[in-house]
């Protein structure tokens, strides 16, 4: 392989199959009539099986419109699933400082967090690159990750650890009097998931990305475990940057829960052996254009579980003088809240906003972001939230 | 001349920091008797001793009050701007607990999903916010004063009315119980699938 060309070794790269070449005016006449057929005939699994029988890898013959298809085909295919609810995903707390002064937009990191948000944007990785990224919510959960990233000759490897922790849970008894006792002792909660990424070039300008997702839950007498894909492209066209990617798109993986518990009632038990969550399919597309020294980026995002679209917006600013060293930046954000505030009923598309200003600073290799954000909170301290995170790169 | 000065030095800023405190009896008697307090103004203390029976609330103004002993027997509540509802023993049962269980607590008729008890030490609106790990509002609630969730002493919350129409997310989730926009109160608990 070492041998080859630049180009044909690329080709090798990209398509896993470098000995089914063909012209490229017959590859694009022949991708369009299957590609046509597959559409007609409908299912990915005919698909699959169209280009195994005729010797194609995935990103042969027809790899732009397969990829195409495959998105569309998950993009329509986020319907809500009200009867299982949704695994909580740490990684909605954001993935670094920047990403959060940007009114949480992913997939233009060039540092290796970005193994959290979009696995095609670890393209920019230069030769490798390292981050770490905490914060603590409402004095309480505590929350962290770090990432690591590096270029090896046939694209770039990530790998990102995250964690979400509450400690100090009490545990209670009731008496016959209906007065709960808090003197039982206490548990924790720990929520961590690691993703290991990889990323590939199509093309000059296209990107696409893997990642492998695992999950683990620890409460008390509980543990749950589980595993999914994300998949991801990127089309950087210069001054316009487009971002594509879907989370958890195996729909039949759930979380898994195992527990011990022995607590039991007349009724039933509080034990949760075999129950299971959904890991809820999400598709973010998100854009950035830079103009002089301005970049504005907008964002959709949509769950499934969750009935609406959440919108961001994203203002940066690097100073002409400090261009490489000084970033600025203010953005918009939706998130979900779980349940409207109306009485009793129940709103699964309730959607709240915060504001979020960010500071970033370059110096000798290393990147220093700084994120505020403004957030609706009945506490006063809880309201405002601060955010740091350091990047390394080579 | 010098009385004016001694007025606008002295006195004007006692006014400016004027703070109110309400005594107020709600024992059966209906009064403050055998209880002291000390009145604190800058260095000079004055002590009090009996209040005249049928005098119910007591209002002083320009003074900081520092309460020493309140009372000897049966119950005196004490309201003032800067003291809030106290509000004790915020816990859940059981914790953490499983949506789908019902808890069937012998002696008692009813099935209960899971239980939220805390004290107050007198009837108070209380207005409660339960967050999600992110700090999402997921559920609001208000409890009027003297009712189920704002009466003096024990408060028990049926979470069964709660989440009887969505299912949580497993994680852990804050509960707030607000007074006057003031936190009096709070705790967290477990939810299981």
């Amino acid at each position: 392989m070492t041998s080859l060309p630049k180009n044909t070794q690329s080709e090798a790269v990209y398509c896993g199959a470098s000995s089914f070449t063909k012209g490229p005016h017959a590859r694009t006449a022949t991708s369009q009539a299957f590609f046509d057929r597959v559409c007609a005939g409908g299912g990915l699994f005919n698909l699959a099986k169209c280009c195994v029988a005729r010797g194609d890898g995935f990103f042969g013959q027809c790899r732009l419109k397969v990829l195409m298809f495959v998105l569309c085909f998950f993009s329509f295919s986020c319907l809500a699933f009200a009867d299982m609810a949704p695994y909580f995903d740490p990684s909605s707390v954001g993935s670094s400082a920047s990403m959060i002064g940007m009114g949480y937009i992913q997939g233009f990191s060039p540092y290796a967090n970005s193994v959290f948000e979009n696995p095609a944007s670890l393209y920019r990785t230069s030769q490798g690159s390292a981050s770490v990224f905490s914060t603590k919510i409402m004095n309480e959960v505590n929350y962290y990750n770090c990432a690591a990233a590096l270029r090896l000759k046939y694209g770039v490897v990530a790998l990102g650890y995250m964690a979400m922790g509450v400690d100090d849970l009490i545990k209670t008894r009731i008496n016959n009097d209906l007065v709960i006792f808090g003197d039982q002792g206490s548990y924790n909660y720990r929520n961590n998931f690691i993703k290991l990424g990889y990323q590939a070039s199509i093309r000059e300008h296209l990107h696409v990305g893997l990642n492998l997702n695992f999950y683990s839950l620890q409460m008390d007498t509980l543990t749950g475990k589980g595993s999914n894909v994300d998949l991801g492209m990127v089309l950087d066209k210069g001054f316009i940057e487009t971002s594509f990617v879907l989370k958890n798109v195996l729909q039949s993986q759930k979380m898994v829960f195992s527990d011990s518990d022995t607590l039991s009632f007349v009724s039933g038990t509080n034990n949760s052996s075999g129950e299971k969550e959904l890991l809820p399919l999400s598709w973010i597309l998100s854009s950035k254009v830079y103009w002089r020294a301005f970049s504005f980026s907008a964002q959709f995002k949509r769950m499934a579980y969750y009935g609406v679209s959440l919108k961001s917006f994203g203002l940066e600013y690097h100073p002409s003088y400090f261009a490489s060293l000084l970033r600025f930046s203010a953005g918009y954000g939706e998130y979900h809240t779980v349940q409207s505030l109306k009485n009793d009923n129940v709103d699964l598309t309730h959607v709240s906003q915060a504001l979020s200003f960010g500071l970033g600073l370059t110096l000798f290799n290393v990147h220093f972001d700084y994120a505020f954000e403004r957030g609706e909170h009945v506490v006063k301290s809880a309201r405002q939230r601060h955010y740091f995170s350091l990047n390394f790169y080579f | 001349m010098l009385k004016k000065i001694v007025c606008i030095f002295f006195v004007f800023p006692l006014l400016l920091h004027a703070e109110e405190l309400e005594l107020r009896s709600v024992d059966a008697s209906g009064g403050f008797e055998d209880y002291s307090y000390s009145l604190q103004d800058r260095q000079t203390r004055q002590r009090i001793r009996s209040l005249h029976e049928t005098q119910r609330t007591l209002v002083l103004r320009g003074y900081k009050l520092t309460l020493e002993e309140v009372h000897r027997n049966g119950s005196l509540d004490l309201q003032s701007h800067d003291d809030a509802l106290s509000v004790s023993d915020v816990y859940v049962y059981p914790n953490p607990f499983r949506q789908s269980m019902k808890v069937f607590i012998a002696g008692d008729d009813e099935e209960y999903q899971a239980l939220l008890g805390y004290k107050l030490s007198g009837n108070a609106n209380i207005d409660m916010y339960i967050y999600d790990m992110l700090g999402r509002l997921t559920i609001k609630r208000r409890f009027l004063s003297g009712s189920v969730g704002g009466a003096k002493n024990y408060n028990l919350i049926d979470f069964t009315h709660l989440l009887k129409d969505y299912k949580l997310s497993t994680g852990v989730y804050f509960v707030y119980l607000v007074h006057e926009d003031k936190v009096v109160g709070k705790t967290k608990f477990g939810v299981k699938p």
